[in-house]
């Protein structure tokens, strides 16, 4: 049987092939799907660490911890006697990598116990005691200690009492010295110094290099340069040269850092009035004398934001950016650190925080699993090392196992969407293989009633399906696999594939097969299983008009499943599920249960559109009169109104392949235009310009930048510090008359009113101000009430200025994050005297990529030569999106499903042809017999290949839409600025229409072919 | 009455590839068939009778030997010009009816007319053709159903009334009492006799039912591809 089977299969090739190919498109299309997803993942790993300015932060929980290490002890025995004597013992060692000098060692005796008189000794020579007592109540001062060197004290006790625990005696000896003034007390964990720590960190595997940082925030009047000082606090940081090379966050704008300078930020530098070569004083609390420097360079730090998060676990991740920096190297930060101890020792100490003393370590990622979980997975273990070298004393900040534990989150969410988006293209492949299966039935059927007369048992029959479905399963496996492969290939690329792991390649080849088996279960073996129950009286039907339904015709499956739909789609939307939350960090939450209604809904919709065509084609007013007129019209009419249960199963499988490759080239669309928009959103326009703070501009500074390319200028001023009430609002200024040509305004962004009449609003009032809807909320503010404000005029004073309320924004474009007030800059520059401004927004004519790009060269290597200022464009606010869901390659997927959409389209219209001509081949030859033209013949053919092409491409495009409409709406979260309608990719649907058009003409050509080729005379004379 | 068709088959061989062999389904044929005349072709199954009858429609061309319907030699003509002449001039019945399913009887046999008014030599007056053809072959009540809602015997009826409704010269008949029970097959045989008298038109067909071959005027028995007897036949009421 299993020959017989075999030989079955490689003498029906293009049977075989009808049944492969559903089967083969379904594994292929998962497979590649698959393999993309695995890419993808490994991919978001990449972009998920590559942000991460640093690795890890090891903090020293005790930085200002005395370096010497102190053990008491008592011998004697665990217990002791009334009376009995018993040795104390103390041990100072200097475990820190510098000398200590002027120690003083100090003990106070339990009240268990009694001193024995002169019984001290020091390093095995007798002390005296002072004054009758130990000499450790007072203080035992000892010289210094080098480097590891010990200091042994002992003395003599007696129990006044019996004592039945002398580990439950309390140990209260302390060492201080002139470099550590705070008190060492007795049996704590030894003390390690950062350089020490440095050096253990950089031995743990997967460390590639580590860096000594310290910090310290100084009061005002810190630093001086001449006659001026700083007025404002000052952060101190020191680290070694070589820091810049590794992290290039801290940005070296003028001089360098050569040995023994020190950098300055432009906000200290410019209110010193000082720069490279410059000498500066530094004051230390707990120094004597202040410390003077020269100038090395100046070193912007507005990128550096992991220098400036809090390192307490309390406030971990907040960021407090302070405008003056002074960065001095570790050596005399060295030199820096036992005043900051001395300080902290005194009575009342200037400093408000201890020091950082931070090990910033480097992993080598190259050494990361691509998959973001097992990734994590080693970086934890790397964290735990470290803190295992040096147990409570350190505090590790994790910042590459943070972005990796969200990367795992997003790359999990990411399969998950990109499977649900895949997947209509399975299940239509694997219907189209179901549909397939169909159309060959009364061939097998045929066929199955030979194999009987001759004797065949059923169980025969049995193995005979069984060895073709493993056959079908096994061939369309193995060649869905290799079009799996080959499309992600040529659609994605060899990177595509190459960064993913094996492992995970190797589970998706094997879940593609898997998936593969049941399809050709469900599409092969089930149907076949039921047609062997049949009656063999009912095997010959080839020519009877198919009048039974299908199931989801009868059971109304298409009801079911919009309803369906319209459940999930209610519940999620009474759930809150549409309402947009701003994202929390770098993830997206998406609510994946809902993505089911848009599957419901292309089932549910196509099948109803199906259904009333139907219901319409039986109802056709067909020509009644006595004359046919034109043959092929007539006998066209007739059969499409008396068949159309097989035209429905054709429209069915083209429809849903034409619905799901449209809804993805509209919602890929959406989303690509989406995605720009929400860029130009961030930016403000097509580029922002921001001048350095080295190099303020005033507004005039926008005819500079109006280069060949550029449309438009606008000047904006940005104070962070307009006082409401009491709290510190953000006031941005603009020229209300120019922002609206040039930034991107969004109908959305103003309830009630244009982006036209807010600016209009503005314009025509120069003390208006609109007021963003939370500020508006919070005060109570109303359109045309007044608000008034206290802003820093030129001198830093603060002056009151009044504003008029005349109108709210929700958002406002360059500002993501959200503002308070948006003024008139001539107001703001009228009443503070400022004349600077903060950025420049520019538009240029043309707002492709290439061009902005070529604008942006244009403006840097134009006012950016002597000018530095930051140029962006929306390309690099793309590229900066920090959710590693938001930046995933749509755009492949898409590409990789037009494809499948395009092969499933022409095998499904394929299929439909080859099956008319499989179904109606004896229909076909009594036409010839009766003597109808091949021309005729042909018509016939093609006007019910072109009937299933037009009303698939009809029925799927509506319903492509409604997918598409759904999944813009469950994928919210993923953009900043709400979508208002779908973006129509008329391109692409004019390539989906041309290759489902082509795709039947190729098949009617096929067709006509072999018509041609029938035999009548060995046709009329089957049964 | 419409000018019958005479038929001349010389030398016709046909042959078949099947599983690598050759095999010859009709093998030298010399048969002459005058206008008008009624003749049944017999034989067992497989000796080439209904190879021999699709050559004679033009269904397919002889490997070798030449095919003449009254003058024209009709196996040399392309597939175009053939199916012109079986549209035009000739009418099927088949054993196993071969209607077309998706048409009621009456549409059936308006499809035959349209193949040939469509090309333009159709005649008024058609449709009382058809309405004559119809009632005379009792299907009035049966116009307006479909196939699958007609027994065999009056499937059979629609079928030569499709074979007829054009107004052949030559009808072609292979098995047409094949799967109707003896009653139905002799009703169904005496109005092929009928029409053909009526009409005047020549009658082959193909048949290995003895009563109803020595029906028809002449018996040509086949075995093998090849002529083994033609005679008369002996008429039987």
């Amino acid at each position: 049987m299993l020959r017989y089977s075999l030989r079955d299969l490689v003498r029906n090739p293009r049977r075989t092939l009808a049944s492969v190919i559903g089967v083969a498109l379904a594994v292929g299309l998962f497979a590649s799907t698959a393999f993309f997803v695995d890419g993808s993942a490994a991919r978001m790993t990449e972009r998920a660490i590559a942000p991460v300015a640093i690795d890890m932060q090891a903090d020293l929980t005790s930085p200002l911890g005395s370096s010497l290490t102190v053990t008491q002890s008592i011998g004697g025995g665990p217990s002791l006697a009334a009376g009995q004597p018993a040795t104390v013992t103390i041990v100072v060692t200097n475990t820190s990598d510098r000398p200590a000098t002027a120690l003083v060692v100090q003990d106070v005796i339990a009240s268990q116990l009694s001193y024995v008189p002169a019984s001290t000794s020091l390093n095995g020579g007798p002390s005296p005691d002072a004054g009758g007592e130990s000499p450790l109540v007072g203080g035992l001062r000892w010289g210094s200690l080098t480097v590891g060197d010990k200091l042994t004290i002992t003395y003599q006790v007696r129990s006044t009492g019996p004592i039945p625990a002398v580990a439950g005696l309390p140990m209260r000896a302390t060492v201080v010295s002139a470099e550590d003034p705070m008190p060492a007390a007795a049996n704590r964990l030894p003390a390690v110094s950062l350089s020490q720590f440095a050096s253990r960190v950089a031995t743990v595997s997967g460390v590639s290099a580590v860096d000594q940082l310290a910090a310290i925030d100084l009061p005002a009047a810190s630093l001086s340069a001449g006659t001026k000082s700083l007025s404002q606090p000052l952060r101190l940081f020191a680290f070694d040269p070589v820091f810049l090379t590794h992290y290039p966050m801290v940005r070296q704008t003028a001089g360098a850092f050569s040995p023994g300078t020190v950098l300055l930020s432009p906000d200290a530098a410019q209110a010193l009035g000082a720069g490279s070569g410059s000498n500066v004083s530094l004051t230390v609390p707990g120094r004597g004398s202040p410390l003077q420097f020269a100038v090395g360079g100046i070193a912007d730090f507005s990128k550096a934001d992991p220098l400036f998060a809090a390192r307490s676990t309390d406030n971990q991740g907040e960021f407090i950016q302070v405008p003056n920096v002074i960065v001095v190297p570790l050596a005399t930060f060295a030199t820096i650190l036992p005043s900051l101890k001395a300080d902290a020792a005194s009575g009342s100490p200037t400093l408000k925080s201890a020091p950082v003393l931070e090990a910033d370590v480097r992993l080598d990622r190259s050494r990361l699993a691509t998959d973001p979980a097992l990734a994590a997975v080693v970086t934890q273990g790397i964290r735990r090392s470290m803190e295992r070298l040096v147990p409570g004393r350190v505090t590790v900040i994790d910042n590459l196992s943070d972005a990796l534990v969200a990367a795992t989150g997003d790359s999990i969410l990411a399969k998950v969407l990109f499977l649900f988006l895949g997947l209509p293209g399975v299940l239509v492949a694997a219907y189209l293989s179901r549909y397939a299966g169909g159309l060959l039935a009364e061939a097998r059927r045929r066929e199955q009633a030979t194999l009987r007369a001759r004797g065949a048992q059923p169980r025969h029959l049995v193995s005979d399906l069984t060895y073709t479905a493993l056959g079908v399963a096994i061939l369309g496996s193995a060649l869905g696999l290799a079009i799996g492969l080959g499309t992600a290939l040529l659609v994605l690329g060899p990177s595509a594939l190459t960064s993913a792991s094996r492992q995970s390649f190797l589970i998706s080849a094997a879940v593609s097969v898997g998936a593969g088996v049941v399809t050709t279960l469900l599409a092969v073996y089930l149907p076949g299983r039921r047609a062997l129950t049949r009656e063999a009286g009912n095997e010959r039907r080839e020519m009877e008009v198919t009048t039974v339904p299908p199931v989801w015709l009868r059971m109304k499956v298409d009801l079911v499943f919009i309803a369906a739909a319209a459940l999930v789609w209610i519940i999620t939307n009474l759930a809150g599920g549409f309402r947009i939350t701003p994202a929390e960090g770098q993830s997206v939450s998406l609510s994946f249960y809902t993505l089911l209604a848009p599957l419901l809904a292309w089932l549910g919709v196509t099948l109803l559109a199906v259904r009333l065509l139907l219901w319409g084609t039986r109802r056709l007013k067909l020509p009644g009169g006595k004359r046919v007129g034109r043959l092929t019209t007539w006998t066209l009419l007739r059969s499409v109104s008396r068949r159309s249960l097989a035209l429905g199963s054709g429209i069915v499988a083209l429809a849903l392949a034409v619905a799901f490759g449209s809804s993805l080239a509209l919602f890929i669309a959406t989303y690509d235009s989406q995605k720009q928009a929400d860029a130009r959103f961030v930016v403000g326009s097509d580029l922002r310009v921001t001048p350095s703070a080295l190099s303020q501009q005033s507004s005039d500074f926008a005819a500079q930048l109006r280069v060949p390319g550029v449309s438009g200028v606008t000047p904006v001023a940005q104070t962070s510090g307009a006082i409401v009430g009491t709290e510190k609002r953000t006031l941005v200024s603009i020229d209300s008359a120019v922002f609206g040509h040039v930034a991107t305004l969004n109908d959305t962004f103003f309830p009630n009113v244009s982006p036209a009449a807010a600016m209009s609003a503005l314009r025509s009032d120069p003390t208006g101000v609109l007021v963003s809807t939370e500020m508006a909320r919070t005060f109570n503010i109303q359109t045309g009430d007044q608000i008034n404000v206290q802003l820093a005029d030129r001198t830093g004073h603060l002056v009151p200025v009044t504003f008029h309320a005349a109108g709210v924004f929700k958002d406002f474009p360059g500002y993501p994050q959200g503002i308070d007030l948006v003024g008139n800059l001539a107001f703001y520059q009228s009443a503070t005297g400022v004349s600077q401004v903060s950025l420049f927004l520019v538009r240029t004519a043309d707002p492709s990529p290439a061009a902005v790009g070529r604008v942006a060269d244009l403006i840097k290597a134009g006012p950016g030569r002597s000018a530095p200022m930051l140029v962006e464009t929306s390309a690099t606010a793309f590229n900066r999106d920090q959710s590693t869901l938001t930046a995933v390659n749509l755009r492949g997927l898409g590409g990789l499903q037009a494809v499948y959409t395009a092969l499933i389209s022409a095998a499904g219209i394929g299929i439909f042809v080859f099956g008319l001509l499989l179904q109606r081949r004896k229909e076909y030859v009594t036409m010839r017999a009766l003597g109808i033209r091949m021309g005729q013949l042909w018509g016939l053919v093609f006007g019910e290949a072109a009937a299933v092409a037009l009303f698939s491409l009809g029925i799927g495009s509506v319903t492509g839409a409604v997918m598409a409409y759904m999944f813009v709406k469950i994928l919210a979260p993923l953009f900043t600025i709400q979508p208002a309608s779908l973006t129509v990719p008329a391109d692409q649907l004019a390539t989906l229409a041309t290759l489902v058009i082509g795709g039947m003409l190729l098949s009617v050509a096929f067709a006509a072919r072999s018509l041609r080729r029938l035999n009548p005379v060995e046709l009329l004379r089957e049964e | 009455m419409t000018a019958a068709m005479s038929l001349r088959v010389e030398g016709v061989t046909k042959h078949y590839r099947a599983g690598g062999l050759t095999v010859k389904a009709v093998d030298g044929l010399d048969i002459e068939i005058e206008a008008g005349t009624s003749v049944a072709i017999v034989g067992p199954s497989g000796c080439g009778k209904s190879t021999l009858l699709g050559m004679l429609g033009g269904l397919e061309r002889p490997s070798s030997g030449r095919i003449w319907l009254d003058g024209t030699e009709i196996s040399s003509l392309p597939e175009a010009e053939r199916a012109r002449i079986r549209r035009e001039s000739i009418g099927f019945v088949f054993q196993s009816y071969d209607l077309l399913p998706f048409l009621t009887a009456q549409e059936n046999i308006e499809f035959q007319q349209a193949l040939n008014g469509e090309n333009g030599s159709g005649t008024n007056g058609k449709s009382d053709h058809e309405a004559d053809l119809i009632k005379r072959l009792g299907l009035s009540e049966h116009a307006t159903k479909f196939p699958d809602q007609l027994s065999g015997g009056q499937r059979q009826r629609v079928g030569i009334a499709r074979a007829l409704a054009h107004g052949p010269r030559l009808i072609l008949g292979d098995e047409p009492t094949g799967e109707l029970d003896s009653e139905t097959s002799a009703s169904v045989l005496d109005l092929l006799l009928e029409a053909q008298e009526t009409t005047g038109a020549t009658l082959v067909v193909v048949t290995h039912d003895a009563d109803v071959a020595e029906r028809l005027g002449r018996v040509v028995t086949l075995r093998d591809g090849k002529v083994v007897s033609d005679r008369s036949a002996v008429r039987r009421a």
